[in-house]
């Protein structure tokens, strides 16, 4: 593993001053997670790979999480998602514990509240990109016309329409992952929870897809992001830096100059 | 390379023990099957053929006069003889409300050295041993008597007690029921007191130098000596072998059916193998196995699990064996396990191995030519460049979205689907095949006459009574509707060294309903009808002319008017009014009458009532009572025989199943990660797969019902021309059994899905999302 430098808190805490400055009240919290932790064991030796993570989202803010291959931030969004059980702490989604849900229980949350992006898209291979998106509209409930009106809104939107009918190996990476984008939007989640979702794509594909995703943050979207890539990263309202699955730091971004900053100090991060 | 291929087979067999259970299984059970069919085919006459050689028994048999009958013992071409004996007719046992018909042979205290029985219990008769009997093997197990048991026979002129000493298999007949009178033996002292020095025949066994060339041997006798009643003991060999024909018809059906099953199996596993091995396969070729090779290896892994589960399966079948044979073994005091015969193992073996070559050789060839990079890289076989199509008719139909998801998932993998389907299919196949075997004999029942059973319900045969105070007797009854008078001949067609069976008729045969199949009944002398297995045999039809040699030299030519259907002797008959003959034989030995009571009129009743009145001068039988009697333990046993092999037929198509479907959780594990990822609950993704599986079963029953209906029809249709009896006499089941079987078929597939539908169901999502 690469030693990483210490944290530039002070770009967090201008950031932080800027706010209380401007009387922004914090938003109500979509997602809550305290003390927070997962360990694995293997061939009896445990792995801690999320330790004690605090965490708050705010109504329509968008956050990434930072941090070198292995630091945990995956787990984190998987078990922020419901798709993983914490071996410590709690979670929280609109203010009501999720955590010791069981599955059954958490897939029925999912439906409606959490939207996935996956690095490797996760689309159904035998289904069209049309029939990926609309059937999770049709498990949340919704009747098939609705979830067809819908399905064809977030295409229209995310410039899919020639190519509803085609199943996803004949799509490009792009393509593949708007249909994902579109799927994980169709019931219109409290939270999208995106894992690397860049991290298969080549660079006019990431920048499209960042594209959405800071539009459909414009649109009031929550959105948590995980990422190794420092441009991704920047995209966000905040960044939390994670290392060792802990989080050592957090940087808000105001605008363009504290994304600037933020990217260079992130470069020189990784440098 | 061939160490590195085993070392590699075993590797693989090991990593997959679960499915290599399966296979082996499923093989040996089919190898079971076909094991029992060949057994069951070859060795259902080998105790009679054993008992034949061990008693050093007669090939051939002569009825009639002794001065014949000693002549004939030194024709050449005889090596020995057992007899003359007197033959006594008209005896019964009665036990219970069943009446035995038996026959005596004074055989003597000391066996010939052709002997024409072989003795299976107790003691043969000794010189003093007066009211000894050695009674007929079939009789004492039919009738339950033992050695040491007190017997009474009766006759027209009283009872007689014997003590039974012995217990002998008879070579001169198939088994008492298969073939009656039940033959006793006595002393000649013990005959005389019980026949009052009446002997109705002499008869004659005598060993060849060829037993083979038995048929040639009597039609020559019957030439010279043509008022003679003889037999071979090819034909009692037939006899013995009809008791089993049905049992090795319907397992010969079964074992076709599971090796189709097996190979459905084996493709489906190997077609799963190569799909979850894609990796391992690139690794194989990277490291230097040719695609050849990497063919073979699948092959070789194969043929490791058939090979020695078609021994287990031989060995199985060959230790059931004696469920069928023992019976007819028992009889023969031969040993319940039929000869060990390497040609029926070997066959079984090379059969199974050889459909294991052929239904693995060609998904086993798709593996040797994947892409090594793309293996290597992907470990996944391409995938589809179009929609699911299954996904998108069941999308169109609006169907919920879990049945849309089932229906995908199950269809994912088209070929491994269709043989799924096809291993079910075959299931419903079959338990339409028994469904319809048993809706034909429940139809037989209700109308016998429609299988050749008596157009009578029955037979009055004369004992001490004359052939015409018999029939007078029969005219007096008002019960008595109607009745026929027939007369039995033997006569030989010429060049056939065949003797056939024929009925001279007189009365109202015209009116009896004798089941015409084709053309029309005699309508007086000099006109024939043939029986329809020997119309075929000779093919001959309506307009043809039928030459027959009556007594060996009275040449008849008869024009066939008709056929018509007969039961007995495979429907090698010849019937033709008995006026046609009168000249030549004023009168005949053997007659009796067929009669039919009045319609509403228990026959039963009648039946006593003229046994009463006919005291023991004749013997009347209730024939459609016995013919039906008959069918309804026939259909008993086939059903037993038929429902069991369904079992494992069912079993098989589970098994089948249970692997497809282990394969396709296995690569459905992405999709359900994804699934559950975006909502579907752990009791959806089991039900998703149970429904996919519940669609293999509707589709099974939609296809398998029509067609076990249509293939048993020809089936039955084979079987009757085989058995001289006329096509179509198949019997559809009705609409309630079949469409029963729908949800049984649905059942038995949701059992076969459980497991791994709940093994999907219990699957991490993160596992299956760190699946790529």
């Amino acid at each position: 593993m690469t030693a990483i430098a210490p944290v530039r808190t002070d770009i967090l805490v201008a950031a932080r001053s800027r706010l209380k400055g401007k009387g922004v009240q914090p938003m109500a919290d979509i997602i809550e997670a305290r003390g927070l932790a997962r360990a694995f064991v293997t061939d009896g030796v445990v792995i801690e790979a999320v330790r004690g993570v605090e965490l708050s989202v705010a109504e329509g803010e968008f956050v990434a999480i930072m941090g070198p291959s292995g630091c945990g931030k995956s787990t984190l969004l998987h078990i922020l998602g419901g798709l993983d059980r914490p071996s410590r702490g709690e979670v929280f989604l609109r203010g009501k514990r999720v955590d010791s849900l069981n599955e059954g229980r958490w897939a029925r949350l999912r439906r409606k509240e959490v939207g996935f992006v996956f690095q490797f898209f996760n689309l159904i291979n035998n289904l069209s990109a049309a029939d990926n998106v609309e059937l999770a509209g049709l498990l949340s409930g919704a009747p098939l016309s609705e979830a067809r009106r819908r399905r064809r809104e977030l295409f229209a939107a995310l410039g899919l329409e020639e190519v509803a009918g085609k199943v996803p190996s004949r799509l490009s990476g792009g393509q593949q992952q708007r249909v994902a984008l579109a799927r994980a939007l169709v019931n219109r989640p409290a939270i999208l929870l995106a894992d690397e979702p860049t991290g298969n794509l080549d660079s006019e594909s990431t920048r499209e897809v960042l594209n959405l995703l800071r539009q459909y943050r414009a649109e009031g979207q929550t959105i948590v992001l995980v990422t190794h890539d420092a441009r991704v990263a920047s995209a966000a309202d905040r960044v939390i830096h994670m290392r060792d699955g802990s989080f050592v730091g957090e940087t808000r971004i105001e605008d363009s100059r504290d994304r600037s900053r933020l990217l260079s100090s992130l470069i020189d991060l990784e440098v | 390379m061939f160490r590195a291929a085993s070392l590699q087979a075993f590797a693989d067999l090991r990593h997959r023990w679960v499915q290599t259970a399966l296979v082996f299984f499923v093989v040996a059970a089919a190898a079971t099957v076909l094991m029992l069919a060949l057994t069951v085919w070859r060795a259902s006459s080998e105790p009679y053929e054993q008992a034949l050689d061990e008693a050093n028994g007669p090939h051939a048999w002569f009825f009639g006069d002794r001065s014949d009958l000693l002549r004939i013992a030194e024709r050449d071409g005889v090596v020995g003889a057992a007899g003359p004996y007197t033959v006594s007719f008209n005896f019964s046992v009665t036990v219970g409300t069943e009446r035995h018909p038996v026959r005596f042979w004074d055989t003597g205290a000391e066996l010939p050295e052709v002997s024409p029985v072989l003795l299976t219990e107790g003691r043969w008769l000794v010189p003093d041993g007066r009211d000894e009997v050695v009674i007929d093997a079939g009789f004492a197990r039919e009738a339950g008597f033992d050695v040491g048991d007190e017997i009474v026979v009766a006759d027209e002129a009283g009872r007689t007690v014997l003590h039974i000493v012995g217990v002998a298999a008879n070579l001169e007949r198939a088994p008492y029921p298969v073939w009656g009178p039940a033959v006793f033996h006595a002393l000649p002292s013990t005959m005389e007191h019980l026949i009052h020095g009446r002997v109705n025949a002499w008869m004659l066994g005598v060993r060849l130098e060829d037993g083979a060339a038995s048929e040639r041997f009597i039609t020559q006798v019957r030439a010279d000596y043509p008022s003679v009643i003889t037999g071979s003991w090819q034909e009692v060999r037939d006899g013995v072998n009809d008791v089993n024909t049905g049992n090795v018809v319907l397992l010969g059906v079964f074992s076709g059916f599971a090796l189709l099953a097996v190979g459905f199996i084996i493709a489906n596993a190997i077609g799963g193998q190569v799909l979850a091995q894609s990796r391992e396969i690139g690794l194989l070729k990277a490291v230097g196995f040719t695609p050849g090779q990497v063919t073979g290896l699948f092959v070789l892994e194969n043929m490791m699990i058939a090979v020695p589960a078609a021994l287990v399966g031989g060995v199985l079948g060959f230790g059931l064996s004696p469920l069928f044979l023992g019976s007819v073994a028992s009889l023969f005091d031969a040993s319940v396990f039929p000869t060990f015969d390497p040609l029926v193992s070997g066959t079984v073996v090379a059969g199974v191995g050889l459909i294991t070559m052929v239904f693995t050789a060609v998904p086993a060839w798709r593996a040797g030519r994947l892409s090594t990079l793309r293996t290597l890289t992907t470990g996944v076989m391409a995938e589809g460049s179009r929609p699911s199509l299954p996904a998108k008719i069941a999308s169109r139909l609006r169907l919920p979205p879990l049945l849309v998801i089932a229906v995908k998932d199950a269809f994912s993998q088209p070929l491994r689907a269709m043989l799924t389907i096809g291993a079910l299919t075959l299931v419903v196949i079959t338990v339409a095949f028994a469904l319809t075997i048993d809706a034909t004999f429940v139809a037989a029942q209700d109308d016998p006459v429609r299988l050749g059973g008596p157009p009578f319900e029955l037979q009055v045969e004369p004992r001490t009574m004359s052939n015409d105070g018999a029939e007078a007797l029969v005219k007096a009854q008002p019960e008595i509707e109607r009745y026929v008078k027939r007369a039995w001949f033997e006569v030989d067609i010429p060049e056939r060294y065949q003797h056939v069976g024929t009925w001279g008729l007189a009365g109202d045969y015209r009116e009896i309903g004798y089941p015409i199949h084709e053309g029309r009944m005699f309508s007086g002398p000099g006109e024939a009808v043939l029986g329809l297995g020997l119309a075929r045999e000779l093919d001959l039809g309506v307009g043809d002319t039928i030459t027959f040699l009556l007594w060996g030299e009275t040449r008849l030519e008869l024009p066939v008017v008709g056929t018509y259907v007969e039961d007995n002797d495979r429907g090698r008959r010849i019937m033709f009014d008995l006026a046609t003959v009168e000249e030549i034989v004023p009168d005949p030995g053997f007659v009796n009458f067929g009669v039919k009571v009045v319609s509403g009129t228990d026959a039963e009743t009648v039946r006593q009532s003229l046994q009463r009145h006919g005291g023991g001068g004749i013997d009347v039988d209730n024939l459609a009572q016995d013919w039906v009697d008959s069918l309804q333990e026939n259909r008993r046993e086939i059903r037993a025989i038929a429902f069991s092999l369904n079992g494992v037929l069912l079993a098989v198509a589970v098994v089948s199943l249970l692997t497809s479907l282990l394969f396709t959780v296995r690569e459905r594990q992405r999709d359900v990660g994804i699934l559950k990822s975006i909502g579907l609950t752990p009791v959806q993704v089991v039900s998703a797969f149970v429904m996919g599986s519940a669609v293999f079963a509707l589709l099974a029953a939609v296809i398998g019902l029509p067609v076990g209906v249509f293939l048993t029809n020809v089936l039955i249709d084979f079987a009757a021309q085989e058995d001289g009896l006329p096509k179509g006499i198949a019997e559809t089941p009705s609409a309630g059994w079949l469409l029963l079987v729908v949800p049984l078929t649905v059942a038995v597939t949701v059992i076969g899905s459980a497991l791994p539908a709940m093994q999907a169901g219990r699957s991490r999502i993160i596992d299956a999302l760190r699946y790529e």
